[in-house]
């Protein structure tokens, strides 16, 4: 039986989309890297492949006997530096392109963002029509647009079947690194001033996102982008919803784009001195009060059914609040809902399924 | 001047060295450098002596206990308070000959002797010191003691092994705070005449370790003055007790579970522990009991012993455990003074203090100080535990030295303050320490200079009342410092906290299985009282009992399925999932045919409760608990009955856990209380009872803070999740790597800051890197001994070149530039001039 190769496999689009296609009986291999963490790949029936996407000598023995490259080998950051990001995003894409046309693969899937749609200042819902506009200056959003635009054009002259989807706010379980998404959820569960802030985005479960890569694989147009997304809402509707699930309190207040940017400001240094990650950064706070709203209509058409923002939300609650994610204290103070319980008893299920214990 | 070099402990022991002369190596007028003897070298050194010694066997043999049997002692008791009553006074009155670690402290000579032979505890003074030894020796029956423990061990003289633990811990060589040598040769030279050959003198790193050099044990044999053979030419061993190890045999029970201690102490046939006489800053005196922590191999003991354990539980555990027979106090020349072993000052005391008993002569040589022997905390709870023989005869004349100064009451007081706060002890400890440097050089030039400064003051600390009264000021503001530290840490930091490391405070023989089983005739009537209550809007239930103890029930259902949820949670930790648990231990007791625990004795130590309390003074909640567990299809379900609080934080802490199928398989955690616990003085002022509302609004607040904390442990529980608060203390380490000592940590900030600069500045990397390695210099030569030698030209620092200064202030502020500009930009979004 051919393989499907994932790269990216134990990223939290990626281990989710190696689920995915289990489920559907493909046989999997998974591009990782030898220093990768392979928790969120324990227990699956998978065949692993160790090389980088930065180094095309280790991607062609990757690729061989493979019939399909999902290709979500990428850092999803709004911190650190930059022009690593947009290195590993465009070299990286060149190389599986080079080294999928070397196999004889004639279809990738490229996991790209729905940030390359642009957001707006008003509440407007935007689509896979759309582009960003000239003001945009997060590096993440630029790059992900460079991205796409490299991979489109070189995966054109080489004969490739090209397919980019463009997942929203994906959140969802098997994230071990924590990336902005989930890391929406950690923040205000961690913010003893419940905060709040204006704008929004769409929201969607990062299992709907898997399907959605397997949806457009099969079905989706060479060349074309299809949005992943799920419902847009509003932050404050949004941390209400995680209020509720987590049982605690629902925002206090609303910050503006000052106190936005002092308090990111802030994580970045204590980030700084404690050599981690911020949860937020300033980058993140320029974008306050911007919509990121998105509809997925196109992808619809093919079938693609997301879960609601509230259901995804859960399934994220319930395996953050078991992770390394939200701190013993933390875990304390959380009065989970039975929605999240029953979130939890499902999910575990379909790991019994793989055979894995979460 | 001259100057020294730190180096690591990996460089230091690859050279061997002995000092050739005692005299030699301390009046050396360039610096001496640490010549650290390899645990090799050590022991081909000692099979050396063995060979000219004609003896070169080692012995594997395994530890030698006290065929003691440990005897119950069992009581009923009428009532199930009247029990709990009776089982604490128990554990603190059990009359002293029927304790078993007893029996095990007194060794083999008690055998010899039965526990109705009188001690005789002898106090000779003179001005000959090997003459009142030899006297000592012999008035306070120390041969026959000697001759019967040969007797008893049917071995040959030549295999008759002696070891003496003399004190080594001098920082100074004024002969005030370590045993004179002198007079330890006198006793082996005594030894051989009776035939006793198999002499062994051995002692172990301290934390001086960590910032001194020479501190290796036979280097500072050597500095002291042991001369390996004895002036009528007697050979003997000095060994390393950190170097061959054994389990030490301490119980689950013990504060010491899983150290191991010395096999030469383990394999000796007569442990002679020959201490010195000192005052001590923190417990008034130290003596014998408090040579014993020596048998510990752990170099950095402060940590270990003192702060990670309760040193006092520690060297109670040593006392009843290790073998001592015999207990001698170099008293000829004394360190008195308020502070103790910190500053040597000598007095002649021209005494000598003698006698089997190791509690009774610390009891009687404190006596002789003018002291009550309890002051000490250390002898206190040892004697709590081990009592002093019911009959004793003190030989001697007990009029209080001349001139002696002891430790006042309120240098005490202040220096337990100061020492609550162990991280700052460890950085206070080199500083305030007399050290003749030119034999102890620091080990880091940073502890060095402030040495000089502070350690001056401390010296004149008893000439000086302003000093005097400085110091005590100072701790206690650093006691207060360190109390608002942890208060913070209790209230909002509690991961921030360590973890409480203790002993299990009663003993499982002391219960028989009626005391268990009596548990939930106790708290069914009272469970049953209480489920009746009407709960809160949070589910709580709770009411009064008659006697002012609060009855409570808890209940609180979990979408998950039961058995599941009893395959990931073990009911009988309950206790440890409970909220702010913060430390103790389990010992099973019995199990059922499933191999399920089905009694235990627990210990467990949680944060003051409610937790602002600790701005009130409150303690740590501290219980002892009889434990009985019930496994049934559809309900597990565990009873406790506190029977000790060490601290006297509770009067009750009694309660059950129950975990409940519920008709739709999913489970319930249903948990019933009955306590009372004693409140800070301020709270025992105030009399809530004078407020009833208010006292109901605290306890509802705080029984339902603790309980939905509590269930969302469990369920963390179930999630797989560690829930218990604090931090661990860091491992313990046989040998210096890997331990970090403040000047390290120093170090290791400016590294952090150096690689911070490294990231933002690249071009600016090095600079750093030169302000923090200039400061170590190389040395002139290593002799071969392994002698680092240094001239005493300064070795000044190359100034840091302004225009890298400059480049770096500059680069800090285009990036605060960038700073203000984004933030001008958001107050712009927010006044609306632009749109995000």
């Amino acid at each position: 039986m051919a393989s499907v190769l994932v790269t990216g496999a134990n990223g939290l689009v990626g281990a989710n989309l190696v689920r995915e296609l289990i489920k559907d009986g493909q046989h999997v291999r998974a591009l990782v890297r030898p220093s990768s963490d392979t928790r969120s790949l324990e227990g699956l029936d998978i065949e692993y492949a160790y090389g980088d996407v930065l180094q095309a000598d280790t991607l062609n023995e990757a690729c061989a006997g493979c019939e399909m490259v999902y290709h979500t080998a990428a850092v999803f950051t709004y911190w650190g530096d930059q022009a690593k990001l947009e290195h590993l995003a465009v070299e990286g894409t060149r190389n599986i392109i080079d080294a999928a046309h070397h196999a004889g693969i004639h279809r990738l899937v490229m996991t790209s963002s729905s940030v390359v749609f642009g957001s707006s200042s008003r509440p407007l819902v935007r689509n896979e029509q759309n582009q960003l506009d000239d003001q945009e200056s997060a590096q993440y959003i630029l790059t992900k647009d460079a991205q796409e635009r490299s991979a489109f054009d070189y995966a054109d002259r080489l004969g490739i079947e090209l397919v980019a989807v463009c997942p929203t706010v994906s959140v969802g379980p098997h994230g071990y690194r924590l990336g902005p998404s989930n890391g929406a959820i950690v923040s205000y569960i961690n913010d003893q001033a419940r905060t709040t802030f204006p704008g929004g985005c769409n929201i969607v479960s990062v299992r709907d996102v898997a399907r959605g890569h397997i949806i457009a694989g099969n079905q989706g147009a060479a060349g074309e982008r299809y949005c992943l997304g799920s419902e847009n809402l509003e932050w404050r509707e949004i941390h209400n919803i995680i209020a509720e699930l987590s049982g605690l309190p629902k925002p206090y207040w609303q910050a503006n784009h000052t106190v936005s940017y002092l308090a990111a400001s802030a994580y970045e240094l204590g980030a700084r001195l404690k050599r981690k990650e911020p949860l937020t950064t300033r980058t993140q706070a320029r974008m306050v009060g911007r919509y990121y709203w998105y509809e997925h209509n196109k992808i619809a058409a093919l079938g693609y059914q997301p879960r609601p923002a509230r259901t995804a939300l859960a399934e994220a609650i319930a395996w953050l609040s078991g992770s390394e994610h939200i701190s013993r204290q933390l875990r304390t103070s959380l009065r989970l809902s039975r929605e999240v319980w029953e979130a939890r008893r499902s999910m575990l299920a379909e790991e019994q399924m793989f055979g894995e214990v979460i | 001047m001259a100057t020294r070099r730190k180096k690591t402990a990996s460089q230091s022991s690859k050279k061997t060295k002995r000092a050739s002369t005692q005299t030699g190596a301390r009046k050396k007028k360039s610096t001496v450098k640490k010549a650290t003897t390899t645990k090799k070298a050590r022991s081909n050194k000692t099979a050396r002596k063995k060979k000219a010694a004609g003896n070169v066997t080692v012995k594997k043999t395994t530890r030698k206990k006290p065929a003691t049997t440990r005897k119950k002692t069992a009581t009923k008791k009428a009532s199930s308070r009247g029990k709990k009553s009776s089982a604490t006074s128990k554990a603190k009155s059990t009359p002293v000959a029927k304790r078993p670690a007893e029996k095990k402290a007194r060794g083999k000579t008690e055998q010899v002797l039965g526990k109705h032979s009188q001690s005789i505890v002898t106090v000779l003074s003179g001005n000959d010191k090997s003459a009142i030894l030899d006297e000592a020796l012999i008035r306070s029956r120390f041969w026959f003691l000697l001759d019967e423990a040969h007797i008893l061990s049917g071995k040959d003289l030549d295999a008759f092994k002696v070891l003496i633990k003399p004190d080594f811990n001098a920082t100074e060589l004024t002969g005030s705070l370590a045993t004179d040598p002198q007079l330890v040769e006198h006793l082996i030279d005594a030894l051989y005449e009776r035939g006793y050959t198999q002499v062994i003198v051995g002692e172990s790193a301290n934390s001086f370790d960590l910032c001194l050099e020479n501190r290796d044990v036979l280097m500072l044999a050597d500095l002291l003055g042991y001369q390996y053979v004895t002036s009528d030419g007697h050979d003997y061993e000095i060994i390393d007790l950190a170097d061959e190890l054994a389990d030490g045999g301490f119980g689950h029970d013990s504060v010491l579970h899983g150290s191991q201690v010395s096999q030469q102490w383990l394999e000796a046939d007569f442990v002679i522990v020959f201490a010195k006489n000192k005052t001590d800053d923190l417990n008034g005196y130290s003596l014998a009991l408090d040579n014993l922590l020596s048998a510990l191999p752990l170099v950095d003991k402060d940590y270990h012993y003192k702060y990670r354990l309760d040193v006092a539980e520690v060297l109670t555990e040593l006392a009843g455990s290790l073998q001592t027979d015999f207990s001698i106090i170099d008293a000829f020349i004394s360190n008195h003074g308020n502070l103790g072993a910190r500053v040597a000052r000598p007095n002649h005391t021209n005494t000598l203090i003698a006698g089997r008993e190791l509690l009774l002569t610390d009891h009687v040589a404190a006596l002789k100080m003018g002291l009550d022997p309890l002051v000490s905390r250390n002898h206190r709870i040892a004697t709590q535990r081990y009592g002093l023989p019911a009959h004793y005869e003190i030989d001697g004349i007990m009029s209080a030295y001349q001139g002696w100064i002891n430790v006042d009451s309120s240098m005490l007081e202040a220096t337990r303050y100061r020492k609550q706060w162990p991280g700052l002890n460890q950085i206070l400890t080199p500083w305030m320490q007399t050290v003749d440097s030119e034999v102890f050089p620091f080990k880091d030039p940073i502890n060095e200079q402030i040495n000089r400064i502070v350690s001056q003051f401390c010296a004149r600390l008893d000439d000086n009342p302003n000093v005097y009264w400085a110091l005590i000021a100072f701790s206690h503001a650093l006691g207060i410092v360190y109390r608002g530290i942890e208060a913070y840490q209790t209230m909002y930091a509690k991961d921030s906290l360590y973890y409480k490391e203790v002993a299990l405070n009663i003993r499982p023989e002391d219960f028989d299985s009626s005391d268990f089983e009596q548990i939930p005739a106790y708290l069914d009537p009272l469970e049953a009282k209480t489920e009746q209550l009407k709960a809160d809007a949070n589910g709580l239930k709770w009411t009064y009992h008659t006697d002012g103890s609060v009855l409570f029930e808890f209940s609180h259902d979990i979408p998950v399925d039961y058995d599941d949820f009893v395959s990931r949670v073990e009911i009988r930790k309950s206790i440890q999932y409970m909220n702010d648990y913060i430390g103790g231990l389990i010992v099973p007791v019995e199990t059922d045919s499933q191999g399920r625990v089905t009694k235990q004795l627990e210990r467990n130590l949680y944060l003051p409760q409610p937790n602002y309390l600790v701005f009130y003074q409150g303690q740590n909640i501290d219980v002892s608990k009889l434990e009985q567990v019930r496994y049934g299809q559809n309900e597990q379900k565990m009873f406790w009955q506190t029977v000790k609080s060490e601290n006297g934080s509770a009067g009750y802490d009694d309660g059950t856990v129950r975990f409940i199928r519920r008709p739709n398989n999913e489970t319930r955690i249903s948990i019933f209380g009955r306590q009372q616990f004693t409140l800070p003085l301020f709270w025992q002022i105030v009399n809530l009872d004078n407020f009833p509302a208010l006292k109901d609004i605290l306890f509802t607040h705080a029984y339902t803070t603790f309980f939905t904390t509590t269930m969302a442990n469990f369920e963390a529980v179930y999630e797989g999740r560690d829930v218990r608060i604090g931090k661990p203390w860091h491992e313990a380490h046989e040998n210096m790597e890997g331990i970090n000592t403040p000047s390290d940590k120093i170090t290791a900030l400016l590294t952090d800051v150096q690689e911070f600069i490294q990231r933002n500045m690249p071009e600016k990397g090095d600079f750093l890197t030169r302000l923090i390695t200039n400061n170590k210099p190389e040395p002139d030569y290593v002799d071969e001994d392994g002698f680092a030698h240094f001239n005493g030209a300064s070795q000044s620092k190359e100034p840091a070149e302004n225009d890298e200064v400059q480049q770096i202030i500059n680069t800090g502020k285009t990036l605060a530039s960038g700073f203000w500009k984004d933030l001008y930009q958001a107050v712009q979004k927010d006044s609306g001039v632009s749109r995000g």
